[in-house]
């Protein structure tokens, strides 16, 4: 195996991109900010090295918008558009499935694998039921740490409940757009930050105390429901 | 939330492109794409240059091995520590035995500009006439979390080496039943020893610095320096994550520590030195010919994975199935692999085969 006993992040993106995240300004803030996001992780030689990034997307539907990549391998960063519903069932099935394929492939060829980091963003509350793909995520062998990000409508009680290192909401309904400005910046911020930390097997998710535009929630466990 | 279907992407396509030469990982349908430099192995000879900053190359060339060290996007950062370690190498004979110990500083630390927080140190226990009876070495790999690990593994180490070689007086034996017996006793003694260097020694954190600021992981070995016609015995111990191999017919068996990730994903938690209350004790039977090789795990947690060796542990076993030169071991040390970006140290103790050492 070319890559035995080589050491990788897997960082996953899941981005709301329901109709309302058009006005608000949440869908136009995120496609700025991926390309920014992009330059700044490619510049960081051992984020390059050590770690890699999947972005998902969903509405009514989820789907896989960036495969699972190193970043200096990503010519162009994908793009998000306003799309019908707030289905966070179908964005947390795809992540479970697609951290599934992901880790067995990278431990196929060698890789010892930490254990993935989600940062879930959304502006809206949820428009199915996402509570039993959220158990069997939880339930998997490959779970991942959750950070999760609020916007405009999103609620901060279920956000409480899908993270598990932390929630955070925006403070102000009409700036979504500039919440979600510091909620990318946290993300690069994160992704260094713990990729420079991580070693020999342990890694500090280094998750923010503050996000300018945001506030902290409490986690929620889901079993208290 | 929102109501309508609209495009997809802000983009022309659906989805985000990658390079079109990049080495994509196969995953999902995305069929492996060959990566745009070609893996090659650098040949010690090729090293006459002084843009050489990495040794063979396993998987991926990283950025590290891309470009050299004085680039200008400043990776590379000098370190304003009184002993930054890029590179610190010692070789030795005692005895029948040959000795080679390297410590590397990891890319990193080449990066934020911090020292090597690893340390080796090398003693000789001697008898009344002044003759070597022992050689001990000590490794040491300083805890990244810890403020000033580097200087807690450096002093570590020396007393460390300096203790066991004061303590052992013939057969390694008695002094594992002794070890054994007084472990937490050796272990505080140490602890003090580098508590109270802060702020008496050069370069020192100040007086009073937190004994979790110097932590540090330990591995030695104590290896009987007299020419036995057979095996000798040597004594190892360790605390922490500093994996131990011995060295036979160009294979690395690991003995000690080390960590091999077996469950779902990659979570070890590692121990430290100074405060500890026990130590992993154990003796060993080296043949002629054998090796026994002391590691940081920037090293020994990159040469066996799901208990056998990988391709680098293959290398490392056959290069060093005898002594090797003192550039040769820095360079094997120097591998290049991605996510190997931490301190490197190693220690090998050779014990001479009287069949193929030269004479």
């Amino acid at each position: 195996m070319e890559h035995a006993g080589q050491e990788v992040l897997l960082f996953y993106m899941v981005c709301d991109e329901s109709g309302s995240m058009g006005p608000n300004g949440g869908i136009e803030e995120i496609n700025r900010s991926l390309p920014e996001l992009h330059a700044t992780l490619a510049s960081d030689p051992l984020v390059v090295d050590k770690s890699r990034l999947c972005i998902i997307a969903f509405s009514d539907n989820a789907e896989v918008i960036l495969p699972l990549s190193k970043v200096t391998d990503i010519a162009d960063m994908p793009g998000v558009h306003e799309s019908g519903l707030t289905n966070y069932g179908a964005a947390i099935d795809l992540l479970t499935r697609t951290i599934e394929a992901d880790v067995a492939s990278m431990k196929s060829q060698g890789y010892k694998v930490y254990r993935p980091c989600v940062f879930f963003m959304s502006d809206g509350e949820p428009t199915d039921d996402w509570e039993g793909p959220y158990r069997t995520m939880l339930s998997h062998p490959f779970r991942p740490h959750i950070l999760a990000f609020g916007v405009d409508g999103a609620d901060p009680t279920v956000l409480g409940k899908i993270a598990t290192l932390k929630a955070f909401v925006g403070v102000d309904r009409a700036k979504a757009g500039r919440a979600l400005a510091s909620v990318m910046g946290s993300i690069g911020k994160t992704i260094i930050a713990s990729t420079s930390t991580a070693q020999g097997g342990i890694v500090n998710i280094d998750v923010p105390d503050d996000v300018d535009g945001m506030m902290s929630v409490p986690l929620v466990q889901l079993d208290e429901l | 939330m929102g109501l309508l279907r609209g495009r997809r992407h802000h983009h022309d396509d659906l989805a985000g492109k990658l390079r079109p030469n990049g080495g994509q990982d196969p995953l999902i349908g995305m069929p492996p794409t060959p990566d745009p430099e070609p893996e090659e192995k650098i040949d010690a000879a090729s090293h006459s240059s002084n843009n050489w900053t990495t040794g063979h190359l396993y998987g991926e060339k990283t950025t590290f091995g891309k470009a050299p060290w004085w680039t200008s996007k400043g990776w590379w950062k000098a370190s304003g520590d009184h002993e930054a370690h890029d590179i610190r190498a010692h070789v030795g004979t005692v005895a029948d035995l040959a000795v080679a110990a390297c410590s590397l500083r990891g890319n990193r630390h080449r990066t934020t500009g911090d020292p090597n927080q690893d340390s080796f140190s090398i003693a000789l226990a001697t008898n009344e006439d002044g003759a070597p009876t022992h050689i001990v070495a000590c490794v040491c790999d300083g805890m990244g979390s810890a403020e000033h690990s580097a200087f807690g593994a450096r002093l570590a180490s020396i007393a460390v080496a300096t203790r066991l070689a004061e303590s052992v007086h013939g057969d390694v034996n008695a002094l594992f039943v002794d070890l054994s017996t007084h472990q937490k006793r050796f272990i505080d003694r140490i602890t003090e020893l580098v508590l109270d260097s802060c702020g008496s020694v050069p370069g020192s954190p100040p007086k009073g610095t937190r004994l979790q600021d110097l932590q540090t992981t330990l591995t030695f070995a104590i290896v009987e320096a007299t020419e036995p016609l057979h095996a000798r015995a040597a004594l190892v111990g360790s605390i922490g994550d500093s994996p131990l191999f011995v060295l036979r017919s160009g294979e690395l068996e690991l003995i000690a520590a080390g960590k091999d990730a077996e469950d779902a994903v990659f979570s070890t938690a590692t121990s430290g030195l100074l405060g500890a209350t026990a130590m992993s004790l154990a003796t060993v039977s080296l043949a002629p010919g054998d090796g026994l090789v002391l590691t940081s795990d920037g090293v020994g947690g990159f040469v066996v994975h799901n208990g056998q060796p990988t391709a680098l542990g293959r290398d490392l076993g056959q290069q060093w199935r005898q002594p090797v030169g003192l550039l040769d071991f820095v360079i094997d040390l120097s591998f290049e692999m991605a996510s190997a970006d931490d301190d490197r140290t190693a220690v090998v103790i050779w014990s001479r085969n009287q069949e193929t050492w030269p004479q």
